[in-house]
């Protein structure tokens, strides 16, 4: 199930007018290895797109292609409607943050910033004044004589920042420019480049492998899996409506439970669990009808543990077998004849039912709210 | 607690220690001795610094050739540096090991193979004249410019490696961003990557330099005994004209000279960190 907005068709196309990317089966091989493999995308103008993805799943060769290091064994990349495919990297006009910062670690912050306005061949009063709006930006204008070896993580990627939209690049790349930090300041930098991002409405094309941070900034992700689009959509999209198991598991968590379905009288689905229960489903506006065997997905924050049946719900008993505490919530573990051990999530103050190990306890949840995914 | 856990491994340093007192340390010491007495007490040997004509030639002459080996043997060990930091695996080997297969060959070969090359009939001359750039053979032998040749040969690996060891050590994504941010691969080589290879450049000078000064087999023979540099003119004190307190002198300026090049080096860069200890 794919956004029809995200993903364009492999052949050409009239681009359309707010379409500042475009790649058109795009394919890179390493001897017998598929890195990319026929990747098409159009990306939006102003969009923050993630490219998201275990390693080896090809989001940094995705990336690596657009900026210019790694020369695609077939396919098209195409910007603001010019063809840069074979364009070498210092001409496509384009900033990026590395992995690891790659500040030059002979030059002071201003002069790290003042690099792309320098190869330009800048006037050196303007230069100076766009290295300060730029550090202004990211709040490090204060910082402009350092050298970067006398910053912290946070500061050295803010300086990447400010380098690469000195000179106003159309679009920026960034490469897992969160991964070097400790967590918590990853969360704060996480909500400074949504905010900066949308302050300068530049197009952001985002790699990353941690699922959070593309759900948390993006406005649409494209999953990759062994050098192809797995699916794309917006971040909502794709957490409630995955199109597959790889997808449901890879984007938080879920219960899958295999069955088989047939159309019921009301006009939704009835699911017939291996150990023969009956349960319902209702179906979304977009949502086609499974039918025969198929799989279902079931998050666990959807799940409601109480003593008794709830109306309306599907319900399964069970036996606890385990609790974890997580702060806000519970994670339970529940051992279920019906649909073999499944994982509820409850809020720790909120749940209707103690979480004590041993218990004897209902498992339900509404029919609308699991969701049929392709087995893959 | 720490120091009363590290102290035993301390016992593990003392049979290289001694090792370096006697077979290094004394007989360097004794050189320093027998320099102020011989043959009589006193400073009397340091007095030739000033006054013989024949002892500042050969120490300025010295001086000059070190600096125009050091120059030449940098310059292109940095090429050849810059060539091993940039190629793929396989090709590396193959440079690597033609690199490293000059240190391994006996200093004597090396310099007895450039007598060959360089001679009236040699190689060199012959070649030249087979392609009309020259009518008559040029001397390339027995003088400076054969020395230099001989002695720029001798030290490159010594250039080589440490620069190499510097550039490979490098980020590349450093060079990525001054790729992508738009720099032209002159700007990226002299504003990037030749001011993050200067350490390498340093030690190199230093290395190449501070061996320069000691040098003796290849001007020995290249020379031919009328490019006369200091360690052979110390030979020559010690062997044939038997002045120990001139040869000790010499050997003992030798060192404080290099000792002086040293001191004034770690006045600009970081001694530890050039070579390798780290914290």
């Amino acid at each position: 199930m794919t956004d029809p907005a995200m993903t364009g068709p492999a052949t050409t196309g009239p681009a359309t007018a707010d379409e500042i990317v475009r790649i058109e089966g795009l394919t890179k091989t390493y001897g017998a290895v598929r890195a990319v493999d026929d990747v098409s995308l159009s990306i939006p103008r102003g969009a923050f797109l993630t490219l998201l993805g275990a390693s080896g799943s090809g989001k940094t060769t995705i990336l690596m292609s657009i900026a210019g290091f790694v020369q695609p064994s077939a396919g098209r990349i195409v910007v603001a409607g010019r063809d840069i495919t074979h364009v070498p990297a210092n001409k496509r006009g384009l900033g990026m943050v590395f992995q690891g910062y790659a500040l030059f670690p002979h030059m002071s912050v201003g002069d790290n910033v003042g690099f792309p306005l320098r190869v330009r061949g800048g006037k050196r009063a303007v230069d100076r004044d766009r290295v300060a709006q730029a550090l202004a930006l990211v709040q490090m204008d204060h910082l402009i004589d350092r050298m970067p070896d006398a910053l912290s993580g946070g500061q050295q990627q803010r300086v990447a920042l400010a380098r690469a939209l000195v000179f106003n690049p159309a679009i920026l790349l960034l490469d897992e420019p969160l991964s070097a930090l400790d967590k918590k300041l990853r969360a704060d930098l996480q909500w400074e480049l949504k905010e900066l991002h949308h302050k300068i409405g530049t197009t952001f094309i985002y790699v990353t492998h941690d699922q959070d941070e593309a759900l948390s900034m993006s406005d649409n992700i494209v999953i990759l899996r062994d050098g192809r689009i797995e699916q794309s959509g917006a971040p909502g999209t794709l957490y409630h409506r995955p199109a597959s198991r790889f997808v449901a598991d890879f984007l938080g968590k879920s219960n899958f439970i295999p069955g088989t379905a047939a159309p019921d009288p009301s006009g939704g689905i009835t699911v017939t669990t291996r150990g023969g229960q009956l349960l319902s489903k209702a179906l979304a506006d977009d949502e086609a009808a499974p039918a025969g065997p198929c799989l279902m997905a079931l998050r666990p924050e959807n799940i409601t543990v109480t003593h008794t049946p709830l109306e309306g719900h599907n319900t399964v008993e069970g036996t606890i077998t385990g609790v974890s505490f997580f702060g806000a919530d519970h994670q339970i573990m529940i051992e279920t004849p019906a649909l073999g051990p499944v994982t509820a999530r409850s809020h720790a103050l909120r749940g209707a039912v103690a979480p004590d190990t041993g218990a004897r306890v209902c498992v339900n949840w509404r029919p609308g709210d699991w969701r049929a995914v392709a087995d893959r | 607690m720490m120091r009363s856990q590290t102290a035993p491994y301390w016992w593990l340093v003392v049979p290289a220690l001694a090792a370096l007192g006697v077979f290094y340390l004394y007989p360097v010491a004794q050189v320093l001795w027998l320099s102020v007495t011989e043959p009589a007490p006193g400073l009397g040997n340091y007095t030739t610094l000033y006054e013989s004509q024949t002892v500042r030639n050969v120490i300025w002459r010295t001086t000059w050739i070190s600096l125009v080996t050091t120059v030449f043997t940098v310059t292109l060990g940095y090429v050849v540096a810059y060539a091993l930091a940039q190629v793929g695996r396989r090709t590396l080997v193959i440079m690597l090991f033609a690199v490293l297969m000059t240190l391994w060959l006996s200093v004597l070969i090396r310099a007895f193979s450039w007598v060959v090359l360089l001679q009236t009939n040699g190689l060199v001359n012959q070649a030249l004249i087979a392609i009309g750039l020259i009518d008559r053979p040029l001397p390339l032998l027995r003088n400076e410019l054969g020395v230099i040749i001989g002695m720029v040969h001798f030290m490159l690996p010594l250039a080589i490696l440490p620069m190499y060891a510097n550039m490979s050590g490098l980020d590349r994504r450093v060079m990525q961003a001054a790729d992508v941010l738009g720099a032209r691969s002159w700007q990226a080589f002299w504003w990037v990557w030749f001011p993050m290879s200067r350490p390498g450049i340093i030690v190199a000078t230093l290395l190449v330099f501070v061996f320069s000064l000691g040098f003796f087999v290849t001007p020995a023979i290249l020379g031919g005994g009328r490019v006369m540099m200091l360690s052979e003119y110390i030979s020559f004190q010690f062997q044939e004209t038997l002045r120990w307190g001139q040869a000790t002198m010499l050997a003992s300026t030798l060192l404080l000279g290099v000792l002086a090049v040293l001191a004034v080096a770690t006045r600009f860069i970081d001694m530890k960190r050039l070579f390798g200890a780290r914290g």
